[in-house]
């Protein structure tokens, strides 16, 4: 037997079948943390936004719009979220040591523990890149550059046109780079005058 | 071909692969000759590239294990938690506000009918357990008569005409 497309599960779940409801969260669970995470930069926040993106979708079930597709629905539920977290706490951004301690505990025997701390470091590294950018244009950069998705997925998503996603691409894409020379720059900079 | 400045603002798409294929075959080809953009395009691929590395990383941070249960948690909590008043249709602000308004001008002509009557002896409230030596005496001049307290004198209000009822006993022995 196939599996129950979104539809059918939504359908369920508005019935009061929360089994369906549960199976809809295991599909998109990752994906919605990681739209999260790339936009905040932090594990547990972005756990805790998941979270309430999916409480908010249980409240709002009967009102969904079936010509559309969840995980769009879902997504810009998580990126408002971020977004509103974001804004909230735009001064005193960081990694926190949990989330560094979380990514080295993190199970992976496939990885030496030094590849490990060089991945958490680039990835702070990028994240705190992000930072720098005002939250529309890093929204656009971190959906399609870390989440992968098209740009038409993400003008569905943050209800924008598809050319204005392009714009804000490009623009973000050009920032990025600026910040993310600088930084290099400075790094290098950091390591001739140790030597 | 393409000149220097248009392939630079094709860069930041070109980067990502989102050019159309025609536009980005043109940008390759000027790259492979044009130095100065080549190295500006190295800067937007080193970039890329980190982005690149943060996306392959899908090694969760956190764990997402029992989310489903603490999502269902949450709202089995809000569903017994939350009163069933409030979850009645009736009581809602669109369906209750003409009953308030309705109230509350009721409420304004009472009162209002209240201030202008006084205590139904024909005095105002402002005379209303006022000492009886403060209160203006019936007028023989025509006019209708007024009571009041002294402060009341430069405002006074004009309710029906007094001469028509009798006064009230100064002191009433019970």
């Amino acid at each position: 037997m196939s599996d129950p497309t979104d539809g059918e599960l939504i359908h369920r779940a508005i019935e009061g079948d929360e089994d369906s409801f549960a199976l809809l969260m295991l599909r998109y669970q990752e994906k919605a943390y990681w739209v999260a995470y790339h936009l905040t930069g932090q594990a547990e926040e972005s756990r805790d936004i998941t979270q309430e993106a999916f409480i908010r979708v249980y409240r709002a079930l009967k009102r969904f719009d079936f010509s559309m597709s969840f995980y769009t629905w879902l997504y810009r539920i998580v990126v408002n979220l971020a977004i509103d977290r974001l804004r909230r706490s735009a001064k005193n951004r960081a990694i926190s040591i949990d989330d560094m301690v979380d990514v080295l505990k993190d199970p992976d025997p496939g990885k030496h523990p030094g590849d490990r701390i060089e991945s958490a470091e680039l990835t702070r590294d990028v994240h705190a890149t992000l930072e720098k950018l005002p939250p529309k244009y890093r929204t656009v950069i971190a959906l399609r550059d870390l989440n992968g998705m098209s740009c038409k997925e993400i003008a569905a998503t943050v209800k924008a046109s598809h050319a204005t996603v392009r714009w804000r691409l490009h623009m973000a894409r050009k920032m990025f780079k600026e910040h993310w020379d600088r930084r290099l720059s400075k790094a290098r900079r950091a390591v001739h005058d140790d030597m | 071909m393409m000149t220097c400045e248009r392939v630079l603002s094709l860069l930041p798409l070109y980067s990502g692969g989102d050019l159309e294929s025609e536009q980005q075959n043109q940008v390759s080809a000027h790259l492979g000759h044009c130095l100065s953009c080549y190295r500006e395009q190295r800067r937007y691929a080193d970039a890329m590239e980190a982005m690149a590395c943060v996306r392959a990383d899908r090694s969760l941070p956190v764990a997402l294990d029992h989310l489903a249960e603490s999502v269902l948690d949450r709202v089995h909590a809000e569903q017994t938690t939350a009163l069933p008043w409030i979850e009645r249709r009736w009581w809602r602000w669109p369906t209750v506000l003409p009953y308030a308004a309705a109230a509350a001008l009721l409420m304004l002509v009472a009162g209002t009918s209240l201030l202008s009557s006084g205590d139904g002896n024909g005095r105002s409230p402002t005379a209303i357990g006022a000492p009886h030596d403060q209160l203006v005496p019936p007028s023989d001049s025509g006019a209708p008569v007024i009571f009041g307290t002294p402060a009341s004198y430069g405002r006074p209000r004009r309710i029906f005409d007094f001469r028509r009822i009798p006064n009230p006993p100064a002191h009433r022995d019970m």
